[in-house]
């Protein structure tokens, strides 16, 4: 994922009792570190703990046996790479009998970071300043007609 | 308990009233059955469940409307000096909303007969429809009666109360409708739900009225 | 109005409008940037909800005092909380054109919006309809009260009973408003004070309206 273009990137992996990625723990699911391309930090946002937990390093690991059932398990986990793009990660794990079935969605969230951060955001802001004070200035105009006004009638 | 005996004497009274003026009765008649017969040959029959209750609520929302904004209308200054000196204005206006809330409630029970006859009944739970056309136009009748008080306080007649009463009406309405399609949908536990709702907005609306009627009867 | 306070309201904004470009927020699906739009959109009702508030207690002292000014300072008010009705419904339909890609959406508490401004465009055609100022503040004043119970607290408590599907922020599995905080706190920084100044700038807007009509009202000899 070193390109920033794709908005949704689906992989599908079927795994039975074997481990994906070699050399890793056999009670890993997935790892969001390869998928996403360098994990600077993420956050877990819906997550069965009894039976999952994301690693430091973001890994998704599976503590212990996964009781089959008919539903999958949903995993969401928000994640920012190195290169500060944000993704998006949905995790369906089905688990039968036969084996193990897991479902990742990957989304981009594209944020204006990069582009807008180097000068062009303070034309923006400028621009709102601008709109505001001549807003402002009109509020302090219309005020000060408005006091003489009432001062004028007070005599 | 003294205190209930003028209000059910004037409840008495309008009832008098409203059965010696024709165009009351059979006004609201009428417009009901008409924009009835209208719905009708123009649809035949409705068979989903939002489209009947949709036009279900629209045409009583028209009768609703039309019988609580003559309410206050039609008082002579004799009328209202009769009623200064001989209620106070929270008996007034609690026995106004009570009658209108009661008119309402049957009409609506008898406008919803004859849709039922004419559309057919797409669905299920007969009585817990009626139910809710029974709350909901008690509910709509009480704010339209406590509108029309402003409306003639303002000088202004009914079409003001229409304007003032039928946005603060839509969440009864609303309420109404989709209370009656999750009834007739089978959806029993969220129909009472909408039922308790149409309740405490009348109460609302009976409690805010009888507090700020007062200040109105002013003039 | 003091001074300290239009002080505070263009202080608040000088803040916020930098802030919302330049700070941290919360990283959305489906909203992205557009989540600035917080800081406006959001802030905006609430300060209107806060001045259709001492609108209505301008209205219960008018009803208790029969002092015309409080009467006069209830319309401005509202006039003023109009205003903000209107500009938070256009700016949310611009936000719901951006990320739903569509301008309305069947929501209830966009639909409690719109009643509330009806509602309020009522108010003003009652008080446009009555040419005797005694009468208009009593009968304004009474309406402006069941108005704002019936309608605002029916925004608040309808749209929380019902569980829809909707996209609309705190629906439906949405995140809820509170948990755009996830990531940063620093969006709280923003989102009070923009608050704060909204309300701020609102009250000097209704204080300048209800002294222009006050004027008005004196130089054609009523009052």
């Amino acid at each position: 994922m070193a390109c920033i273009n794709p908005v949704r990137l689906i992989i599908l992996l079927a795994c039975l009792h074997l481990p994906i990625f070699a050399g890793l723990p056999t009670d890993t699911l997935v790892d969001l570190n390869r998928l996403n391309g360098g994990i600077r930090s993420f956050q877990v946002g819906n997550c069965d703990t009894s039976l999952f937990e994301v690693s430091g390093k973001g890994v998704l690991l599976s503590k212990g046996n996964i009781p089959s059932s008919a539903h999958p398990y949903r995993i969401d986990i928000k994640s920012q790479t190195t290169e500060g793009v944000y993704v998006d990660n949905h995790i369906e794990l089905w688990q039968t009998e036969q084996g193990r079935i897991v479902y990742i969605e990957a989304n981009v969230i594209e944020m204006a970071r990069g582009m807008r951060k180097d000068g062009k955001i303070w034309v923006v802001i400028a621009v709102v300043f601008v709109l505001f004070g001549s807003v402002l200035g009109y509020l302090l105009f219309l005020q000060k007609k408005i006091r003489g006004l009432e001062n004028k009638i007070k005599e | 308990m003294s205190a209930f005996i003028p209000i059910w004497t004037w409840i008495r009274h309008e009832w008098r009233l409203e059965l010696r003026q024709k165009a009351g009765i059979q006004g609201a008649m009428l417009y009901v059955l008409v924009s009835l017969f209208v719905a009708y040959q123009a649809t035949g029959g409705v068979q989903e469940a939002e489209l009947w209750v949709g036009l279900l609520w629209i045409i009583l929302l028209f009768s609703v409307v039309n019988s609580s904004s003559r309410s206050f209308v039609n008082d002579s200054l004799g009328r209202k000096i009769l009623l200064y000196f001989w209620l106070n204005p929270g008996q007034l206006i609690l026995a106004r909303m009570l009658y209108q809330m009661v008119f309402n409630l049957v009409s609506g029970c008898l406008g919803f007969c004859v849709f039922f006859l004419l559309m057919g009944f797409p669905g299920t739970n007969v009585l817990l429809v009626v139910i809710l056309v029974a709350a909901g136009s008690a509910a709509a009748a009480a704010l339209g009666t406590f509108m029309a008080a402003v409306a003639s306080v303002s000088g202004n007649g009914p079409g003001l109360s229409a304007i003032l009463g039928l946005p603060l009406m839509v969440p009864t309405l609303m309420a109404a409708a989709k209370g009656s399609v999750f009834a007739m949908q089978g959806g029993v536990a969220q129909a009472w739900m909408y039922t308790g709702m149409l309740l405490l907005l009348n109460l609302l609306t009976v409690a805010l009225g009888y507090l700020l009627f007062p200040y109105l009867w002013r003039e | 109005m003091k001074n300290y306070l239009k002080i505070t309201a263009v202080a608040a904004m000088f803040w916020v409008i930098p802030m919302a470009f330049l700070g941290e927020v919360s990283v959305q699906p489906i909203l992205h940037e557009t989540i600035r739009n917080l800081y406006w959109h959001v802030t905006m009702w609430f300060a209107m909800f806060i001045l259709l508030l001492a609108a209505v207690i301008h209205g219960i002292l008018y009803l208790r005092n029969n002092n015309n000014l409080n009467d006069e300072k209830s319309f401005a008010l509202t006039q003023v909380a109009l205003l903000y009705g209107l500009v938070g419904i256009a700016t949310g339909m611009i936000w719901a054109r951006f990320t739903w890609d569509t301008f309305w959406t069947k929501d209830p508490q966009l639909n409690g919006a719109a009643i509330t401004i009806l509602a309020y465009l009522a108010y003003m055609v009652l008080r446009s309809s009555i040419s005797d100022s005694r009468k208009r503040a009593e009968i304004s004043a009474v309406y402006g009260i069941f108005a704002f119970v019936l309608m605002v607290v029916l925004i608040v408590i309808l749209p929380r009973m019902q569980d829809v599907d909707s996209l609309h922020p705190g629906k439906g599995g949405n995140p809820g408003f509170g948990n755009y905080k996830d990531l940063k706190n620093d969006m709280r920084l923003v989102f009070y004070p923009a608050i704060l100044a909204w309300t701020l700038i609102g009250f000097w807007l209704a204080n300048l309206s209800f002294r222009i009509q006050h004027l008005t009202r004196i130089s054609n000899g009523l009052h």
